[in-house]
């Protein structure tokens, strides 16, 4: 970042230098690496089918438990989608059903996702977003479903 | 599921499925006042009408969670009709039991602000006591507050 510092004041070095301040992220860099290499041994067509066949089985799971009582956001079609399911249920807060699957030890993300333009076509304020990846099974998802259950029969009216 | 059932009292989701005070007053003579978590999408609206220093009339409006919602409905039904000192007094209060002490911060008397709340009644605010457990829960409790407090801070200035 500098070119030289004395007592009385520092001088900057020239663009793109000066931009570059501190240790580069090496250890970020050396994590990445071998991400890229835990992926790779894996295949990344098997880890996009164990994605899509782990959505097929929960938007199956979610929909024979709660019908049209959970709004499921996205196609339909497993095929057509990633690895992360939205949903909301009719008069309970995207928050308050994370809080409860929460305790049940169902890590979910809750809020407009960073995407509020969306939510406002969508005509929502929130969502509740689960996500699967090549370290999730079936029994996540059960677990998933599980949680909603507690969650929709606490906030019952 | 003690925990849940410490955040979510009987009389918050009671507050939440039904909410006080809600709707709009003409403006003027009413203040109309947003509040926003930009993070969670949660939304108070206060609609607030202030006589000769008493808070005749009060409604909310806005969504978000069981918590920013049931909390702003029991303050709307504890301050309509109260005198502005006496508000301001629930609101310091209702913080304290948020654990949040703004008057510590600018460096206050802590024993000048527990004399002062010293047979304050907080009534059915109390149940929200349970949110201090879960301290990202704590912010959708004091929202409306917040947004009180700022409407109380436009009339007297």
């Amino acid at each position: 970042m500098i070119r030289d510092v004395t007592t009385e004041g520092f001088s900057t070095n020239d663009i793109p230098w000066k931009f570059e301040a501190g240790t580069p992220a090496i250890v970020e860099a050396v994590g990445m690496g071998a991400a890229v290499d835990y992926l790779e041994a894996i295949g990344m067509d098997a880890v996009r089918e164990h994605e899509r066949a782990l959505t097929e089985y929960t938007l199956g799971a979610l929909r024979d438990r709660f019908g049209d009582r959970l709004h499921l956001y996205g196609p339909a079609n497993a095929d057509d989608r990633g690895g992360a399911i939205s949903f909301l249920f009719d008069g309970i807060h995207a928050h308050d059903v994370s809080q409860v699957v929460d305790e049940e030890g169902v890590c979910v993300r809750a809020g407009h996702h960073c995407a509020k333009p969306l939510m406002r076509v969508l005509g929502i304020p929130a969502t509740t977003r689960a996500s699967f990846g090549v370290y999730n099974d079936r029994a996540d998802a059960d677990a998933l479903v599980d949680a909603l259950v507690k969650a929709e029969s606490f906030f019952s009216l | 599921m003690s925990g849940l059932q410490d955040l979510y009292r009987e009389i918050i989701l009671d507050h939440y499925r039904a909410p006080r005070n809600r709707g709009e007053l003409p403006v003027p003579p009413a203040q109309k006042l947003e509040g926003f978590n930009p993070l969670c999408g949660d939304e108070v609206v206060l609609w607030l009408d202030v006589e000769d220093g008493v808070v005749t009339d009060v409604k909310t409006g806005g969504q978000g969670c069981s918590i920013s919602q049931a909390s702003t409905s029991m303050m709307s039904a504890a301050i309509k009709g109260k005198p502005v000192a006496e508000v301001r007094t629930l609101i310091r209060a209702f913080k304290a039991l948020m654990s949040i002490h703004e008057s510590k911060l600018e460096g206050a008397d802590e024993t000048d602000l527990a004399d002062e709340l010293e047979g304050v009644r907080l009534g059915d605010l109390e149940a929200l006591q349970g949110v201090v457990k879960f301290p990202v829960r704590i912010k959708c409790a004091t929202l409306g507050w917040n947004v009180l407090q700022q409407g109380l801070d436009e009339t007297e200035a």
